[in-house]
C-alpha cells in the first residue's frame, strides 16, 4: 500500500505529480531488482548525497557506485532491496519518499543476511524527469539502541 | 605558516585574475550565476540551521523552532523512533522530550548543501548532546538529511531524516 501524503489539501496537480514520483521510485526499485545498473544509476544526480546503510560516512554517486561494486559477486551470491509502505510527498518540483526496507541476501561463505532499515529519498523534478538527489538509509537497530538515558 | 600565507595570497591573486578575465571576456553572467548559487546555498543552510539553533537551556522552545522548518505535509524519520512520522507525529515526539531535559542542543559537522532547481538538499553529521533530568549526560552521534522545497522565497523541509551512526556500524558485516 503506497501512501500519498498531503494532509487533506491534495490538489489534482499534486496527485499527478505524486503519481509521477511513484513511477520514478518504482523505476529505480525495478532497475535495482533486475540488476540494471545503468538504469539504476541513470536516475541519480552526480552530486546526490547518499548515506548507505552500512557506510558511516556520506558519499556521492561515484562513491556509492564504488561501494556497490564492493558488494558484487565476489562477496554475494545474491541480494535484494525490498521497500515497504513507502509514503510520498510532493511540493512543486520537490519530492520525498520515506518508508521501511529490508536488505536481504546470501553472502558467500555465510548463512544469509536480513537487515531491516528505514529510508528517505529526496527527488528533484528536472527537465529530464525526476532525479534522485538524496538517499539516506538507517538500520532500525540504531534507532532502538540506547535511545534512552535510563 | 609562511607557506600557508603565500598559498592564500596565490589563491586571492588567482580569483582576481579570473574575475578580471570574466569581465574582459563578457562572461560576467557566469560569475553572477556562481554568486547567486552561493547566496542560494547560504539561504538554504541558514533555514536548516535555524531549526536547530534553539538555546540549549530552553528545551521547551525546541518544538517551535524545529517545526518552523516543516510544512504540514512533511515526512520525518527521527533518530530515536523506529518508524516514519508525519509532522504531527514528530511534533508529539518533540513535545515528549521538552519535559525530560535540563539542556539539549544539536551541533553539526561537515554540513553540505546542494540546489537542483527549486529543490535543496542539506546533509550533515550531528551530535545531539545534553543533560536529561535524573541522568548524567547524553551524546548521540548521527547523520541528518533535509530535503527542502523553495516556496514563496522560503526554504522548508518536506523531508527530514535523522539517524544514529551506531546503526550503520552495528552488524554491518556477516562474519
Amino acid at each position: 500500500m503506497w501512501t500519498v501524503h498531503k494532509s487533506g489539501t491534495a490538489t489534482a496537480r499534486v496527485r499527478i505529480l505524486s503519481a509521477d514520483l511513484q513511477n520514478a521510485f518504482q523505476a529505480l526499485t525495478n532497475a535495482l531488482a533486475k540488476g540494471d545498473l545503468d538504469g539504476f544509476y541513470g536516475l541519480m544526480l552526480d552530486d546526490a548525497m547518499i548515506m548507505d546503510e552500512d557506510l558511516p560516512f556520506r558519499v556521492d554517486k561515484a562513491g556509492f557506485q564504488a561501494h556497490i561494486a564492493f558488494h558484487g559477486p565476489e562477496n554475494w551470491e545474491g541480494f535484494a532491496w525490498k521497500p515497504s509502505t513507502p509514503r510520498f510527498a510532493v511540493n512543486g518540483a520537490t519530492g520525498v519518499v520515506t518508508g521501511f526496507a529490508m536488505f536481504r541476501g546470501k553472502p558467500r561463505d555465510a548463512g544469509f543476511r536480513l537487515r531491516p532499515m528505514m529510508f528517505s529519498q529526496g527527488w528533484a523534478r528536472l527537465p529530464e524527469g525526476w532525479r534522485l538527489a538524496s538517499w539516506h538509509q538507517s538500520p532500525i537497530i540504531g534507532h532502538v539502541s540506547r535511545q534512552s538515558p535510563g | 605558516m609562511q607557506e600557508a600565507i603565500e598559498s592564500g595570497l596565490d589563491r586571492r591573486m588567482t580569483v582576481k585574475a579570473l574575475v578580471a578575465g570574466a569581465l574582459a571576456t563578457g562572461a560576467l553572467s557566469t560569475t553572477t550565476n556562481v554568486s547567486a548559487a552561493i547566496a542560494g546555498n547560504a539561504a538554504l543552510e541558514q533555514a536548516f540551521r535555524a531549526a536547530f539553533a534553539t538555546d540549549a537551556r530552553k528545551p521547551a522552545n525546541v518544538p517551535t523552532d524545529r517545526l518552523a522548518l516543516l510544512p504540514d505535509d512533511a515526512l520525518v524519520i527521527d533518530h530515536d523512533i523506529p518508524y516514519p512520522l508525519d509532522r504531527a507525529g514528530y511534533a508529539d515526539h518533540l513535545d515528549f522530550h521538552t519535559g525530560n531535559w535540563e539542556r539539549i542542543e544539536t551541533r553539526f559537522h561537515e554540513l553540505r548543501s546542494a540546489i537542483h532547481g527549486s529543490t535543496g538538499i542539506v546533509s550533515a553529521y550531528f551530535i545531539e548532546r545534553g543533560k536529561p533530568k535524573n541522568a548524567g549526560f547524553r551524546l548521540r552521534a548521527g547523520y541528518c538529511t533535509a530535503v527542502c522545497a523553495l516556496e514563496n522565497g522560503q526554504w522548508r523541509a518536506l523531508g527530514l531524516h535523522l539517524s544514529p551512526l551506531a546503526g550503520q556500524i552495528t552488524d554491518a558485516s556477516p562474519g
